[in-house]
């Protein structure tokens, strides 16, 4: 890849990342991966619903064992943290949607769906 | 934004033009739309391609049903084998290939810089480019 292509690749990150929408979300995934808290919720939830697959798998299943992961799953979600991930999140990939279909008028083709890593080009 | 960082960061619509300009200007996309348009004018090619098409997805909707034979399993890797052999075709996967590779490895530096991962996030839903990337 030639200098031109990744300066302007720079470029083009750098000013979006001075974007207010790609702050708010950095921020809120900065607390959700690292809040010990959340951290914790997270750990509990994933140990909790390998559990339930492995009751589930042995016949062993109690109808106590899906109450407990849908409590979980709701304290979980509903977390300040994650509600505030979550949102930032869909407001970050509704201004991102939109400034891809911006770039591929531009382009004549769309960057984000070539260039994806379940992209079905490659 | 500090008046410092403003004078050093171009805004965003100056950016993504300099970027698409970029990309477009780049080798693996001119060569992208040369084998492009070498195979829209080869209909030869495209003929070899669509009878390749066509078998593979006979092939792979008998295959689902359990049926499929050896001869026409033989003839899709012979179609297959001329596809491959065919000049127009071989030389414009090669070129999407390697487009695609470099839309790819922007991507990831795009992604370093922002800290999340731009394509997953822009992408719009439901993605799949039945006709190639261009």
């Amino acid at each position: 890849m030639n200098d031109t292509l990744r300066t302007a690749a720079i470029g083009f990150a750098t000013a979006l990342k001075q974007q207010d929408r790609v702050q708010s979300f950095l921020k809120a995934q900065e607390l959700f991966e690292n809040d010990e808290k959340i951290t914790a919720l997270r750990r509990e939830y994933g140990e909790l619903v390998q559990a339930y697959h492995r009751k589930q798998a042995a016949g062993e299943l109690q109808d106590e064992d899906l109450e407990q992961v849908k409590s979980m799953q709701k304290d979980l979600n509903q977390h300040p943290i994650t509600t505030d991930y979550l949102t930032s999140r869909n407001s970050l990939v509704e201004e991102l949607r939109v400034h891809n279909q911006q770039m591929g008028a531009l382009l004549g083709f769309d960057f984000a769906a070539s260039s994806g890593s379940s992209s079905c080009c490659g | 934004m500090n008046t410092e960082n403003a004078a050093v960061v171009p805004d965003l619509d100056t950016a993504t033009k300099a970027f698409a300009e970029a990309v477009v200007e780049s080798a693996e996309y001119r060569e992208y739309i040369r084998t492009a348009e070498l195979f829209e004018k080869d209909v030869e090619a495209q003929s070899l391609f669509e009878a390749f098409q066509n078998a593979q997805q006979q092939l792979s909707a008998q295959q689902q049903w359990g049926a499929g034979s050896t001869d026409e399993i033989q003839r899709v890797r012979d179609l297959e084998q001329q596809v491959q052999d065919n000049t127009t075709l071989s030389e414009h996967f090669k070129a999407q290939t390697e487009l695609v590779d470099t839309l790819k490895e922007l991507n990831t530096i795009i992604g370093e810089e922002l800290g999340f991962d731009y394509a997953a996030l822009a992408m719009p839903p439901k993605t799949c480019c039945s006709t190639g990337c261009g």
